[in-house]
């Protein structure tokens, strides 16, 4: 840049000929942010070379810089330190060595160095290593690096690369320790390699003393802005087979055997934008050997949860449940015109069920969309008449091993018409659905289908309507806290706005024997519905007027802020089918629904409560209810308390034949300080059994931490360990 | 008894916009059915609280980008055996509101959350073509309690 | 005059044998063949043994002149540096310029400022001493290409 250099010294002393400035006492030279300090400075002005001695401190770009001895090119950047000691600020890192390089912008090469990221001395970790190299990608290459706890070398590696970056997660790798009953001993060395500033792997050397031997790698590019791949994969050759009578308690009674010894795990995800065309590629893999895999390697970091929250944090999206017997793999294409989508898709879903010898793969009756086509217009407007169009529009290809394959063409526009005035709104919609079928072949069809045209055709309408309204009423309260200095910080609720949000909804659709035609997913089996839906929503705002400092050391000054704190709402439907249906001595008629009441309660960040219930009138009883209760003292401790419960009933819309009612109440407790406590505990109140206790302490010092972790379930126990060094990426799960 | 028709005294819309434009859909799923569904509940639960009308990006005054940050299926409610007995989909959402002319953020709603539920013993039985029927509707749920969320954040001043 | 004569112009001067002084005095100039001078005031102090020639304005030979004093707004130019100062010294045997009050050395965008500046013309070196309220300062350029960070 054009700014100049200063330089000030008690004396200085310049020679024309040589083109140089000698410096002497206290020599202070800055520009800018970056700075020079020694106690000597010889500056050759043609050359820009600065060479210091004695005391030398140096910012330059954000690091900070001391040695004994130094030369430094100011125009490149560059240089030589003796006795050099490299702070990255950014990165919370240090390197210091006898001899160091700077050989460019935050990049570095020492001999005999030390690298940490611990502010204490003796550092708690260190990695010595006779040649280090700091580079442009902000990656750390140690030769022969020995780690070091308190200066004491307890670990030795020829060669090791650890991310200096704290932005990349995967981070540096110090192995796992566990102990779990259903697989022996375990321990996970991972090893980080990365290839450049958008590419890394990382191997994993996973072992279970029951089990086997389960490497594992993990390859995560970034070419460009809008692409972005993450892609994993873990293998094992099982000691243990559980096949045909063999199989953990756990796994018994699902009719599946796993008689696999080769157990694997494929899983990635890509997404790739391309602005200059507006089109958006994405494509998730789950390809997995057998039923049990994910249940039983779901922990640490080659396990489900570690991939499933990586996915989410890198993609936005996570993969499906691991106990889920049809697995998807989707390629997708889409783009949009203005108000046009378009999403073609081809869906491959691997059901789990027809592999290893489980049943058998020729009559694999699971339907794949090769290719899923889409293309919907976006709800809009009509010219400036008052209706609104929108539709809905699917070309499938459905193919599979065994039954039915055919071409399905999906067309469903929706006509709508929106009425507003003060008094609130109605919204009348009717759409028709035409469904052509081209069948490839039939098979595997049951009697009531029509196996003799090829084609087939299905039109069915529907109807809604919909009237809202909302009403409003403020109720004031206090008056809000006195302006002046000594008031700063306190606060009161001022005003409670209630809005009151009654809804109506009529849907219909015809009822329509459908028997006749293919069957390959909901769309093809149209419920008649003839149901109006009631519901009442209650909205509480307060406002809370706080004394806040004016800006800028001005007056103090009042300033108002809104939450939404209390939601209640309920909502029944009353259906006519039902009301109609033909008496029966078993089932008599239930038109009313079971009543949903659901609030939402959280006045301040102490309280959070959300809790459903659905009540039905027929049986007075609760059938179904989701409640959790999370108390938070904020940096000391947070408890929340969570119950599932699922009532049997028997009627005519639906029977539950088995109660479901799960307790969970955990605690996390933050008061030591670098200390944080989780104990956790879900029960099956039911069947009085426990399902899962789990305890963890977690130790968090400046530049390093550890997690201990106890779990034990209705069927295996387990603890895990590790350490995670700060900066150099956490690890471990 | 005090309660009037918020209708009658709608929303004062940021610096008064009244032409919108349902811009763009940051759908980071699989679900194509997902940017459809949410486009058309979002106009009708919008244009509840304001007295807007949906325009082309041309003559509105300011456009809406709907950015789906996460959308999560895999939390599962397990009971023995670590066993699937009710499975969640959540998403989060935001909705952020832009001047047409110089692209100045008017009004966002902040991170939403929408989550929904259902029983797998409930579910109907699964249709070979499709995983569980049980969670297109969970989302569609989930979807509608988000944008409803975020649109009770527009105008809740007072 | 010979390659090592100097002539000085400015608005009047004065002699004043008594002192051995010559006093020039107003936008003088002074210009030799190694440097120029501006100054308001300019004193040239000569030998006391020097057969001094009242009428020749110009100085005789340098070994004449014992030293020259330059005062206010002083500016001497030469081989492509300034100095500025409001008080200069020169020692024409020893080719030494002492620059003081507020002395500064210009060359090219680098400066040089301090509490004094020697200049040594023979050998082209120069000294700068700093004091405690004002420390030796220079501003150079360095022209690092790659501009400051990507």
């Amino acid at each position: 840049s054009d700014e100049p250099w200063e330089l000030e010294a008690d004396q200085m002393y310049v020679d024309q000929e040589k083109n140089l400035v000698e410096a002497f006492g206290n020599v202070l030279m800055w520009r800018m942010d970056d700075y020079v300090q020694a106690d000597y400075a010889r500056l050759h002005t043609d050359t820009n070379w600065i060479y210091l001695k004695g005391n030398i401190q140096a910012r330059f770009e954000g690091d900070h810089i001391e040695g004994r001895e130094a030369e430094l090119d100011l125009d490149n950047h560059v240089g030589w330190i003796k006795e050099g000691k490299v702070f990255m600020a950014q990165d919370n890192v240090y390197f210091s060595g006898e001899r160091m390089e700077k050989t460019g912008p935050h990049t570095y090469t020492y001999e005999d160095g030390i690298m940490t990221s611990c502010d204490d001395r003796p550092a708690p970790w260190s990695i010595k290593s006779s040649r280090g190299e700091v580079t442009v990608e902000g990656y750390a290459r140690l030769w022969h690096p020995r780690f070091r706890v308190k200066d004491r070398p307890i670990l030795y590696s020829p060669y090791m690369i650890a991310p200096v970056k704290t932005k990349r997660q995967s981070g540096f790798l110090f192995p796992t320790f566990g102990q779990g009953s259903e697989y022996g001993f375990n321990f996970n060395l991972p090893y980080y390699h990365v290839i450049d500033d958008q590419r890394d792997m990382t191997f994993y050397a996973n072992y279970y003393t029951d089990r086997g031997f389960m490497p594992g790698v993990e390859y995560r590019h970034t070419p460009r802005l809008h692409r972005k791949g993450l892609w994993r994969a873990d293998w094992l050759r099982d000691r243990q087979v559980h096949d045909q009578g063999n199989e953990p308690s756990r796994f018994e009674d699902d009719g599946l055997f796993r008689p696999n010894r080769d157990r694997y795990w494929i899983r990635g995800k890509y997404d790739h934008y391309d602005p200059a065309t507006d089109w958006t590629f994405r494509l998730d893999v789950d390809y997995v050997s057998d039923q049990n895999y994910l249940r039983e390697f779901s922990d640490g970091h080659s396990g489900y949860y570690a991939s499933r929250d990586e996915f989410e944090d890198e993609f936005g999206r996570d993969i499906q449940g691991k106990d889920r017997l049809r697995r998807n793999n989707i390629f997708s294409a889409s783009r949009n015109w203005n108000n046009l989508g378009f999403n073609t898709r081809l869906v491959y879903t691997d059901n789990l069920e027809y592999r290893n010898r489980n049943k058998p793969a020729r009559r694999n009756p699971t339907v794949q969309r090769l290719p899923e086509v889409n293309l919907d217009l976006y709800r809009t407007r009509l010219g400036d008449s008052p209706f609104e169009l929108e539709s809905s529009n699917e070309g499938v290809y459905f193919w599979r091993e065994y039954g039915t394959t055919a071409t399905r063409l999906d067309v469903h526009p929706r006509l709508s018409m929106p009425i507003r005035s003060g008094w609130g709104r109605i919204i009348p919609s009717a759409g028709w659905r035409q469904t052509g079928y081209f069948v490839d072949s039939f098979q595997d069809e049951p009697v009531e289908r029509d196996t003799d045209s090829r084609f087939q055709t299905r039109g069915i309408y529907d109807f809604n309507i919909r009237a809202d309204t909302e009403l409003q009423r403020i109720f004031e309260m206090g008056p809000a806290p006195e302006v002046k200095w000594g008031s700063v910080g306190e606060s009161a609720w001022t005003g409670v706005k209630h809005s009151m949000l009654p809804e109506l909804e009529f849907d219909y659709i015809p009822d329509k024997d459908q028997d006749k035609y293919p069957s390959f997913d909901s769309t093809d089996r149209i419920a008649a519905r003839e149901e109006l839906t009631y519901s009442l929503r209650n909205i509480f705002t307060r406002r809370l007027e706080r004394v806040r400092q004016g800006t800028d050391e001005g007056e103090p000054v009042l300033s108002k802020d809104y939450r939404n704190f209390l939601r209640v709402e309920l909502e029944q439907s009353y259906d006519f089918r039902e009301a109609r249906r033909s008496h029966s001595r078993e089932y008599n008629r239930r038109p009313f629904s079971d009543l949903l009441a659901e609030i939402s309660f959280n006045p301040n960040q102490y309280i959070t409560l959300s809790n459903k219930t659905w009540y039905s009138f027929y049986e007075t009883m609760v059938t179904e209810h989701e409640h959790t209760l999370t108390l938070t003292w904020p940096d000391v401790a947070s408890t929340w308390f969570s119950l599932d419960f699922l009532n049997e009933i028997d009627e005519y819309k639906r029977t539950v034949d088995e109660r479901i009612n799960i307790l969970e109440v955990g605690m996390d407790l933050d008061y030591f300080r670098k200390w944080r406590f989780e104990a956790s505990m879900k029960r099956d109140m039911e069947h009085s059994r426990a399902l899962e206790n789990r305890l963890s302490a977690e130790y968090r010092h400046q530049c390093y931490g550890f997690m201990f972790e106890y779990k034990k379930t209705d069927y295996d126990h387990s603890f895990a360990f590790h350490i995670k060094l700060l900066n150099l990426g956490e690890w471990g799960i | 008894c005090g309660y009037n028709f918020a209708g009658m005294t709608p929303v004062d819309m940021p610096e008064g916009v009244s032409r919108l434009h349902l811009d763009q859909v940051n759908n980071p799923t699989q679900e194509a059915w997902l940017e459809p569904y949410v486009r058309s509940n979002f106009r009708d639960e919008f244009s509840r609280r304001a007295d807007i009308s949906w325009v082309d990006r041309e003559q509105s005054q300011a456009y809406i980008e709907i950015d789906i940050k996460n959308y999560r299926v895999s939390d599962d409610l397990t009971g023995a055996g670590d066993l699937t007995v009710r499975s969640d989909v959540r998403l989060d959402l935001e909705v952020n509101m832009y001047h047409s002319r110089d692209n100045e953020l008017l009004w966002s709603s902040g991170s939403v959350r929408g989550s929904s539920s259902y029983y797998l013993a409930q579910d109907q039985a699964p249709v070979p073509g499709e995983s569980t029927p049980g969670e297109r509707q969970a989302a569609q749920e989930a979807v509608e309690e988000a944008l409803r969320l975020a649109t009770d954040r527009l105008g809740s001043e007072f | 005059e010979n390659d090592k004569g100097t002539e000085i112009t400015s608005r009047d001067m004065t002699f004043k044998g008594a002192e051995n002084l010559i006093v020039f005095s107003g936008d003088v100039y002074v210009r030799r063949p190694d440097f120029e001078l501006w100054s308001d005031k300019l004193y040239v102090y000569l030998r006391s043994d020097a057969d001094m020639d009242e009428t020749a304005p110009e100085a005789g030979e340098d070994d004449d002149i014992e030293k020259i004093v330059a005062r206010g707004q002083v500016r001497i130019q030469g081989e492509g540096r300034e100095g500025r100062s409001g008080l200069l010294t020169y020692y024409p045997d020893t080719e030494i310029v002492e620059l003081e009050q507020d002395p500064r050395l210009i060359e090219g965008k680098n400066s040089v400022e301090g509490e004094k500046i020697v200049l040594n013309l023979k050998d082209n070196t120069s000294r700068v001493y700093g004091s405690e309220e004002r420390r030796v300062r220079v501003i150079f350029h360095s022209d690092d290409s790659d501009g400051d960070g990507q």
